[in-house]
């Protein structure tokens, strides 16, 4: 018991002693993350004051002080940071993280080993930040203005090296960072570092497409003969890349579409069965020979996969014209109704009327749901397409004037989601014509009962069956 | 007996049969699978947002976001696979979706905060795909 006595007494003692003397202890040593705050540029009323101003207007500004050396897991934890300033978008945070961390090149390059050699493996909001840090470290270091002293060139082509061994996601994350960064107007990779991209894409075969895929600038800026020289070979040589086709393609063709539009359309026919082949060709195509010649081309070369490629000719300058004048001609020679059909699917930017005009003339059925369908497509309809769709449809029995219930849904679709008021409304009434009538066939009836359903009040469907099975 | 067996060869008789090629002589070749594949048309923004390092203005992060996406959907075409017994025809053609797309601010589930994403939207048919299909040969070809 008196032990027990003892005992109490001593840890009131030692309580008594901590409250009155504790603070008179020295500091425990500051952690790597106090360490790397910013300390005052001056000591305090150690120099006159003019002098101690001269010296601070010597000084960069606060938001540029480069932290002390810290460790690598407060490196780690700052990219944790970043990561997290990003996503709560606060740019200031954001920029005085990014400015610490830049602040020293030898840190942006451990950024890129942690990432690549796995050192973020369990850490994403890490690896997400190095990302980032990288991106804005590529952009930063090419530029001529700022004040941090680095070998832009051979940062760039130290990321470039470690791509290939920086593992997915981020790898095409960081294939992005590399194609979006510039300076100003200027990308960071340009001409200069075409002879490293290609020499790493023969070092890793196996990401050649991605290697590949960071030249889309170079392509699209080239204006030297040099350069030309190299997309030529890589062309020539690289033809089941589809991604190095693509670009080198469109640089080949923009300097001298005559020579390379029929060998490009030679490897198109060649590619029987190769879609990404195929749809690279033809994208370099329609981006990249003129316009006239772009649509020829395509319209020999139609199939229903290129909705994209036409579409992107329709909005070059000059693209539009082009694509109605190759249909003119073929409309009037009457000849191939899918080229037909793929031509007026480029053409987004025509008049309703002129689309109208298409439906109502042309000889193929799936050449007049197309100009309705491309007329309906991301605008609002006039009631003339609403008139011909009707009209159409009421000849569903002939195909030589008509065109057959589901492609009209189709179209009515369209105007229901890209129109409003009168013409909604028609839409819509068109829809539960068809939904209601046991004459169409059941597949078109639920398709137009599952198009209206968002746009009508809930419980319209609720005691319908078609084809026995209830709407749903 | 005779009741059961006559329902036997009726229903025999009801159930479908898979769709056969009448014409000439068997191709025996079938539809090959095609998957689903989405485009994109045209340059892409990116959905990042601005910052100053070192007074320098840069676009940081975000994903690359085209204005449209066109979504072709898994179909099947006549490519000339072979296989005994079957022939390839064509089948009813398939709508070819359009999606608009633009940089928004999305929330993170959980966080409370809104990143910027690529946010897209139904923007209807843009076109049909041909599709095609695997039938059985007559028995007679």
């Amino acid at each position: 018991m008196r032990w027990i006595l003892a005992c109490v007494v001593c840890v009131i003692v030692a309580l008594i002693w901590e409250q009155w003397f504790g603070a008179a202890r020295p500091l425990p040593p500051l952690s790597a993350q106090e360490r790397a705050r910013p300390r005052p540029a001056e000591e305090p009323g150690a120099r006159l004051e003019d002098a101690a101003a001269t010296r601070r207007a010597e000084l960069p500004p606060a938001t540029q002080e480069a932290p002390a050396a810290a460790e690598p897991e407060d490196l780690v934890a700052l990219l944790r940071r970043v990561a997290l300033a990003y996503a709560a978008q606060d740019e200031d945070e954001l920029g005085r993280l990014l400015t610490q961390l830049l602040g020293h090149p030898a840190r942006c390059e451990e950024v890129l080993l942690l990432l690549e050699k796995g050192g973020l493996h369990e850490d994403e909001l890490a690896r997400s930040g190095a990302v980032f840090a990288l991106g804005a470290a590529l952009s930063c270091y090419a530029s001529a203005t700022h004040p941090v002293e680095v070998d832009a060139h051979a940062f760039t082509v130290h990321v470039l090296e470690g791509l290939a061994d920086v593992p997915p996601p981020e790898q095409l994350d960081l294939a992005d960072q590399l194609i979006q960064a510039r300076d100003g107007e200027r990308y960071v990779l340009e001409l200069a570092y075409l002879g490293k991209i290609l020499e790493l894409r023969g070092l890793h075969p196996e990401q050649a497409e991605l290697y590949s895929s960071l030249l889309v600038h170079m392509s699209e800026n080239l204006s030297d003969a040099r350069g030309l020289e190299e997309f030529r070979a890589l062309f020539l040589t690289e033809g089941q890349d589809p991604t190095a086709v693509k670009l080198s393609l469109a640089a080949l063709l923009r300097a001298d579409a005559s020579s390379w539009l029929p060998l490009a359309e030679q490897l198109f026919a060649d590619g029987h069965g190769n879609a990404p082949l195929r749809s690279a060709i033809a994208y370099a195509i329609a981006t990249a020979a003129p316009v006239e010649a772009a649509s020829a081309s395509l319209a020999r070369l139609a199939n229903t996969g290129m909705y994209t490629e036409f579409a992107l000719l329709g909005m070059r300058e000059g693209g539009s014209e082009a694509l109605a004048a190759r249909y003119s001609e073929l409309a009037a020679a009457g000849g191939n109704a899918l080229a037909r059909k793929m031509l007026v699917s480029g053409l987004r930017t025509e008049d309703e009327a002129v689309m109208v005009g298409i439906s109502a003339t042309d000889p193929d059925p799936g050449v007049r749901t197309q100009a309705l369908l491309t007329s309906s497509l991301g605008r609002a309809s006039g009631p003339g397409l609403l008139d011909q769709l009707e009209s159409l449809h009421a000849q569903r029995g002939d195909p030589a004037h008509g065109i057959g219930t589901t492609q009209a849904l189709l179209v009515a679709g369209n105007v229901l989601i890209n129109s409003d008021g009168a013409q909604r409304e028609r839409a819509k009434e068109f829809l539960l014509r068809i939904a209601g009538d046991p004459a169409e066939r059941d597949a078109d009836r639920l398709a137009a009962a599952h198009a209206l359903k968002p746009w009508m009040p809930p419980g319209t469907f609720e005691n319908w069956e078609i084809g026995g099975q209830p709407v749903k | 007996m005779q009741h059961f067996s006559t329902a036997v060869l009726l229903a025999a008789l009801l159930v479908p049969l898979p769709r056969s090629q009448q014409a000439g002589q068997c191709p025996n070749v079938r539809a090959t699978n095609v998957p689903a594949q989405v485009t994109r048309e045209g340059t892409s923004t990116r959905c990042g947002f601005g910052v100053s390092v070192f007074g320098l203005a840069l676009s940081i992060g975000g994903a690359r976001c085209y204005r449209n996406e066109f979504i072709y959907p898994a179909h099947q075409e006549c490519r000339g696979e072979r296989n005994p017994g079957t022939a390839c025809v064509p089948a009813p053609d398939m709508p070819v979706a359009l999606e608009h797309c633009e940089c928004m601010l999305v929330g993170v589930m959980g966080t409370g905060v809104a990143a910027p994403k690529c946010n897209c939207t139904a923007a209807g048919t843009a076109g049909t795909i041909e599709d095609a299909e695997t039938v059985l040969c007559s028995a007679t070809s």
